[in-house]
């Protein structure tokens, strides 16, 4: 499509136009009434014609000039109003931009939470095919629940007070009469079996009568449990023999003590 | 009519030009009237040029003329119809439909 001239480069070429035509026949004019006053009839008749119809035609384009610039004035004047119309829609257009990108915005926001919605959700069911294809016994659960906060680790215990001995980790007490301490000892006694080894702190705690009821209190869970983990570690190694039918039952009274008693196994008052 | 911005006096350029004419083609015999004439001569074509500068003042400021009428129309055309798609494109958003077991249950339907 050939570019076309706009309405004002129109416009202003008919005013140059109009001006150098203006200044053509004011020139024109001048030179006529120079001839006509120098020269006499013949010579000035003669080369007068020639002037007069250069005159005449100059007059004539300037005429042509002016019609067209007042055409042209009308073509402008409509396009003035729908150049109106032209504002109009394109403030109309704009006002619909903003709305189609703040609509963009808020369906972006919306895709990225449905996203993250999804995935979690994805995650979560990931995690409960697991838990499906691999049950555990809920009273489990609950015995190792309660071995953990058994120590005191999870929660101080709702008597204790400034002072207490009793610690969240175990002390240096408690880890002597534990395993560790107690290889120590085995040591140092040269051979001992094993059994007898486990068998040890349940005579140290009898005897120890001296111990105050606090330190008691601290030694409660070692009473309950310390045969309890040797004997999973026992269970690791594979070692058999008379100890074993003893730990279902004491994991009997454990869960006795679990199923009847919902507060934690861990407080002095049961001794 | 619709609004001006520009009155008929503006571009009224015939009446300066036949003026200066009409000056030009004075005969006077008295030289303090010839002399007369051409100082108003002179004057007229100031005048002219003066209204020639206001008339393309004017032009320059007229709204709307930066292109051809064709070429406003079809300028015109268009924003109708970009107005028109963005509408379109607002009101299907607008009345999309929240999420409900029907449409959930038709997807999953597809899908399978």
């Amino acid at each position: 499509m050939t570019s076309q001239k706009s309405t004002r480069e129109v416009l202003l070429s008919c005013i140059d136009d109009i001006e150098i035509i203006a200044k053509l026949l004011s020139v024109s004019t001048l030179l006529n009434k120079v001839f006509k006053e120098l020269l006499d009839n013949l010579i000035a008749q003669k080369q007068q014609k020639p002037m007069s119809t250069e005159h005449t035609q100059l007059v004539e384009l300037v005429l042509q000039k002016d019609t067209d610039l007042k055409a042209t004035l009308k073509l402008a004047e409509e396009q003035g109003v729908l150049q109106q119309k032209v504002v109009a829609l394109e403030t109309e257009v704009e006002r619909h931009d903003v709305e189609i990108r703040n609509l963009q915005k808020q369906l972006k926001e919306a895709e990225q939470l449905l996203a993250t919605a999804i995935f979690q959700a994805k995650q979560k069911l990931q995690s409960i095919s697991r838990a499906n294809n691999k049950p555990v016994n809920s009273e489990e659960l609950i015995k190792f629940a309660h071995r953990i906060s058994a120590s005191n680790a999870v929660c101080a215990p709702l008597t204790w007070q400034q002072g207490d001995p009793r610690r969240p980790y175990p002390t240096d007490i408690e880890m002597r009469l534990g395993f560790l301490g107690r290889l120590g000892e085995m040591n140092v006694n040269g051979h001992m079996s094993f059994p007898e080894l486990l068998h040890r702190p349940n005579h140290s705690l009898q005897q120890g009568s001296s111990v105050p009821n606090s330190q008691a209190g601290t030694y409660s869970w070692l009473s309950q449990n310390d045969l309890q983990m040797p004997c999973l570690s026992v269970s690791h190694l594979g070692v058999s023999g008379g100890m074993d039918h003893k730990n279902p039952k004491k994991e009997n009274e454990d869960v006795d003590v679990m199923s009847t008693d919902s507060s934690s196994s861990s407080s002095s008052d049961s001794q | 009519m619709a609004t001006q911005h520009f009155s008929e006096g503006d571009f009224d350029l015939l009446s300066t030009i036949y003026d200066i004419i009409k000056s030009v083609e004075k005969e006077q015999q008295d030289n303090a009237q010839k002399l007369k004439d051409s100082q108003e001569a002179g004057q007229k074509v100031l005048e002219l040029q003066r209204k020639l500068d206001h008339a393309r003042e004017v032009v320059k400021k007229l709204p709307g003329i930066e292109l051809s009428k064709d070429e406003q129309l079809l300028q015109i055309d268009l924003l109708r119809r970009q107005l028109t798609l963005k509408r379109d494109l607002l009101n299907k958003y607008r009345s999309i439909t929240s999420f409900d077991r029907e449409t959930q249950s038709e997807y999953q339907i597809n899908q399978h």
